[in-house]
């Protein structure tokens, strides 16, 4: 079975231009590492009341959730190891649970973890979880970007705590290598390209980065978000593993 | 004449006018003190780079900066405090600004560790002069001759914190190297999305300088690219939008087809609009514009800046540029009335697919159907 060998994570959350007067900080980001290599990263929707207060219990109710086993799915490689459908309903309660916290909000939820042997990363909004391999000769590639949730106008279809049934997008491989989740709200990802995270990930070459490398990463990448006018908050987490 | 200059060493005022005696022991003081500080504001400045680049991969050392943030000296007893406070109160009467400059000038443009980190000076470095207890005591006779048995005792402490890495194309690590670069102007301020002087550009043409895109990407101008551009216009005819090619002329009147060449001309309508005014031009992926060498007048972004002459300004992909037609050049702070789009015609330029959402389009949550 696949082993986690190392594993370095950095982020920038709820960054904003200084000129755009939306800092309005509903972004949030959770991690149980080292313990439990889990990252959570949640945007709750600015058009609703507390979506700050939202995204933020939603990071801390999800992250035990996470960490545990959760109902298995199908034995094939190919097929996800756990049961999505289980995973929606489970997510559909935990977002009552939260509405009746804090009515008529809502957050996205995208999500990483390392479990039996299996990088597995998970999605639900219109945020982005961008999945990068390192290949011997070709360097850092970009192997897969999880599907979002998003009508043609740009509005989100599903969100945690909506009255609308919960589909989550899940990716898992257990091939060995050197791996990196991008976890990043729209106000960084509608802004970003995936060569704008490549060109970054070249730095990083095959050393294994520190938390300051990564989180040096997050920073020119939210800078460029910025510089591109985004005026939503901007939050980037680049999560590092390396398995055998 | 030569009583003028016999009296002349004797005058209480040089040349200039400042006070000749009382400068003229600053001027000592500033050498002694200043070597002392260089040396330890180095010695600090380096300290703190090491610590903190053991951090970070070579290749992220290369590609970026750190800033000095702050320096903050710290005399080590009563008699150098006593020293810095004069020399810095005696210039500080003559030059208001010259804490600020003093310090500037005892760090160096550039610091190098030899694994390939840099150190700048952030344009708005706060440099301080801080007491401690140690500051205020005189050391006994005692200290005094185990400090002569020892050597030398340095006078000041220094501290000096760093922020960064920023990548050497930040805007702050671009203010960095302009401050370093015109070691004359006074500190701070913001940098302008400045891309690089364009002053090259010169002659009454219609087409864009290839110099212009030579100094952006090495380009020529069979190198430039064709983008399609959605122009939103407000000026004297009501608000329309269109899609254009670049390389584009935004401007009063068309210049003759043989003039225009490949370029397409946008037309504007309003009072205060040059004939050929603004260039828009794409080298590769990116998007460029700039004033027109025969503008007379220029342009205000939405953020308040005024197009330079000479300067080019970059698109992004995703952002939308907003200019209002019709301000003078040397125009600053001046805003003009954007609800006379008559007179001062607005265009907001955005690159096609890469409309931007507004501001006010909060995310809803989702409604089940």
């Amino acid at each position: 079975m696949t082993e986690l060998c190392a594993l370095q994570w950095g982020q920038v959350v709820n960054a904003s231009r200084a000129d755009s007067g939306h800092a309005m900080g509903f972004d949030a980001f959770a991690t149980s590492a080292p313990d439990q290599p889990v990252f959570v990263l949640c945007d709750g929707a600015n058009g609703t009341p507390q979506g700050g207060a939202f995204s933020e219990a939603l990071c801390t109710a999800f992250l035990p959730y996470f960490e545990k086993a959760l109902s298995p799915g199908s034995k094939e490689p190919l097929r996800p190891s756990i049961d999505l459908a289980q995973m929606g309903l489970d997510l559909d309660a935990l977002g009552q649970t939260l509405d009746a916290q804090f009515p008529d909000s809502a957050s996205t939820l995208t999500a990483a973890r390392f479990h039996a042997g299996r990088l597995q990363v998970l999605g639900v909004g219109d945020s982005y979880a961008l999945i990068f391999q390192r290949r011997l000769l070709r360097g850092w590639r970009h192997v897969h970007s999880l599907g979002r949730h998003q009508d043609a106008m740009g509005r989100p279809t599903e969100l945690i705590g909506a009255p609308v049934p919960t589909h989550p997008f899940w990716f898992e491989t257990a091939d060995p290598g050197d791996w990196i989740v991008a976890l990043m709200t729209d106000g960084a990802g509608d802004f970003l390209e995936t060569d704008d995270v490549l060109s970054q990930l070249t730095l990083l070459g095959r050393a294994q980065p520190s938390a300051e490398d990564l989180t040096y990463c997050a920073q020119c990448l939210t800078q460029t978000a910025l510089s591109r006018q985004s005026d939503d908050d901007v939050s980037i987490s680049l999560i590092w593993m390396r398995t055998r | 004449m030569a009583l003028f200059k016999f009296l002349k060493p004797w005058s209480a005022n040089d040349s200039a006018g400042r006070p000749r005696s009382r400068t003229g022991s600053a001027d000592y003081l500033a050498d002694a003190i200043g070597l002392e500080l260089k040396g330890i504001v180095s010695q600090a400045v380096l300290a703190s780079l090491e610590d903190k680049e053991s951090h970070y991969l070579t290749s992220i050392l290369e590609k970026s900066v750190f800033l000095i943030d702050s320096v903050v000296i710290t005399p080590q007893d009563k008699e150098a405090a006593g020293a810095l406070e004069k020399f810095l109160r005696l210039h500080t009467e003559i030059d208001p600004g010259f804490k600020t400059q003093f310090f500037r000038s005892i760090l160096e443009k550039e610091y190098r560790s030899e694994r390939g980190a840099t150190v700048l000076v952030a344009p708005d470095m706060q440099p301080s002069v801080q007491l401690n207890e140690a500051s205020l005591e005189t050391p006994s006779d005692e200290e005094s001759f185990q400090i002569s048995l020892r050597g030398r005792r340095l006078s000041y402490a220094a501290a000096v914190s760093l922020k960064g890495p920023v990548a050497k194309t930040s805007p702050a690590a671009q203010a960095a190297y302009q401050a370093a670069a015109q070691p004359g102007t006074a500190l701070g301020g913001n940098p302008e999305p400045f891309i690089g002087a364009a002053s090259q550009i010169k002659g009454g043409g219609t087409r864009p300088s290839a110099a212009a895109g030579a100094m952006i990407s090495g380009a020529t101008q069979e190198g430039y690219a064709h983008e399609t551009l959605v122009l939103r216009i407000h000026d004297e005819k009501g608000e329309r939008q269109i899609r254009a090619q670049s390389p584009l002329l935004i401007g009063r009147e068309s210049p003759a087809a043989h003039e225009l060449g490949s370029l397409q001309f946008v037309a504007l309508h309003g009072t205060y609009v040059s004939r050929r005014h603004l260039v828009v031009v794409s080298v590769g992926e990116d998007t460029y514009f700039f004033l027109h060498d025969a503008a007379t007048l220029s342009c205000l972004t939405s953020s308040g800046q005024v197009l330079r002459p000479g300067n080019l300004y970059t698109i992004a992909r995703h952002a939308e540029v907003q200019l209002i037609f019709g301000v003078t050049a040397d125009a600053k702070g001046t805003s003009p009335d954007t609800s006379r789009t008559g007179d001062f015609p607005m265009v907001e330029i955005s690159r096609l697919g890469g409309e931007r959402r507004g501001p006010s389009q909060a995310t809803p949550r989702p409604k089940a159907v």
